[in-house]
């Protein structure tokens, strides 16, 4: 195949991924980026990585773990550059009792109530914490999970039994210690 | 009390319209992290542009024999570290090719790589300017022995002192940079075996 068509594939099948999962990339920046111009940066760095990577994919892996693959792997090299610069404390999923945050009193729903908090814990979780609970709520299973970020299978397990006990809690408003 | 599956729809209609970026815009970008490696790569080797003639100069221009031997060794130093810059500016595998791992892979090597490097500041980018700045400094007492140490004076002292204190400074917060990462490295490993850890 010559350059040209394979650019035109590689084109393609990116274009198609990246329509399937923009919503999911926007929520996964979220999840790793509070700054809003910082997280129009990393959603762009997320597709141009997954754009490159279409060169190569053959199959490796189900489309879906790839696309998470390589997110969340941009996502994190963001994460430690940015933790070089500004430190911040961060918790386990074992210390976090409770799926609280600043009450949003724009938010018009519930439902964007629930994505606040659940957006603020994300952000106050450590790195593997934070991908298990966002490919958790992406809707991904435990196997899937285990494929994306390589956990074995018992953690895996042992985040998500924390994960659904942490959502089954009432969810509290009010201020995050930071 | 919030079922997860709750929890799973309210999170999953946040961004439901988000729509990826234009195709030329992820093509212009494309380029960012050759050009970011290029940009370090021309400050590092402007920096050594600078400090080759400068003390190659020194090797003609000094009056002691000792201390122009010394100015010699740091230029066989610059060009040392610039040699190891060029390979292991070389050895930086584009971002593709390390996304497509398991994200505890990924991490892990990251952790691995930035670790080697602070860990080895001291060997590769410290150490073999010491003979030289030594000889540079100490000139005098090489020459001339306890005369000329004394000839030094209090300033060359002081000098010397700041060299010392600043280079090992440097060398200690890269080595504890390093022993934090090695840590993270740790919980890492334990996550594999699956322990759970007490990550930093």
């Amino acid at each position: 195949m010559d350059q040209r068509a394979q650019m035109s594939v590689q084109d393609a099948r990116y274009g198609e991924a990246a329509r399937r999962f923009a919503p999911a990339i926007e929520r996964l920046a979220r999840g790793y980026e509070a700054d809003p111009e910082l997280r129009r940066d990393l959603v762009q760095e997320i597709h141009v990585a997954l754009w490159r990577s279409f060169a190569y994919f053959e199959g490796q892996c189900s489309e879906r773990s790839w696309v998470y693959r390589i997110a969340h792997n941009v996502s994190v090299s963001h994460l430690i550059a940015r933790r070089r610069r500004k430190a911040e404390r961060l918790a386990g999923l074992d210390e976090v009792d409770t799926i609280a945050g600043p009450d949003d009193p724009e938010a018009e729903t519930d439902q964007k109530r629930i994505a606040n908090r659940l957006l603020a814990t994300i952000h106050r979780l450590k790195p593997t914490d934070r991908q298990v609970m966002l490919l958790y709520l992406e809707d991904l299973s435990a196997a899937e999970i285990g494929e994306v970020t390589g956990l074995s299978a018992g953690a895996v397990a042992v985040r998500i039994h924390r994960i659904k006990a942490l959502l089954s809690r009432p969810f509290q408003p009010g201020e995050i210690d930071p | 009390m919030t079922h997860p599956e709750t929890a799973k729809a309210a999170w999953q209609e946040s961004a439901a319209g988000a729509a990826p970026p234009a195709l030329d815009t992820i093509r212009a970008g494309a380029d960012r992290f050759y050009r970011h490696v290029r940009l370090r790569n021309r400050i590092e080797y402007a920096a050594c542009a600078l400090v080759i003639p400068c003390f190659t100069l020194y090797t003609f221009l000094l009056p002691s024999p000792v201390a122009r031997i010394g100015a010699f060794l740091v230029v066989v130093a610059t060009l040392f570290v610039a040699w190891r810059l060029h390979r292991h500016a070389s050895a930086d595998a584009p971002p593709e090719v390390e996304a497509a791992r398991p994200l505890i892979e990924h991490q892990r090597g990251q952790l691995v790589r930035q670790r080697d490097a602070l860990a080895s500041v001291g060997r590769w980018y410290l150490l073999p300017f010491a003979p030289g700045m030594g000889l540079m400094m100490f000139a005098p007492a090489v020459e001339r022995g306890l005369r000329g140490l004394r000839e030094m004076g209090m300033g060359g002292m002081i000098a010397v002192a700041i060299m010392v204190i600043v280079s090992t400074g440097i060398w200690w917060l890269n080595l504890r940079a390093a022993r934090k990462l090695q840590k993270a490295i740790d919980d890492l490993d334990a996550l594999a075996d699956n322990r759970i850890p007490d990550e930093g």
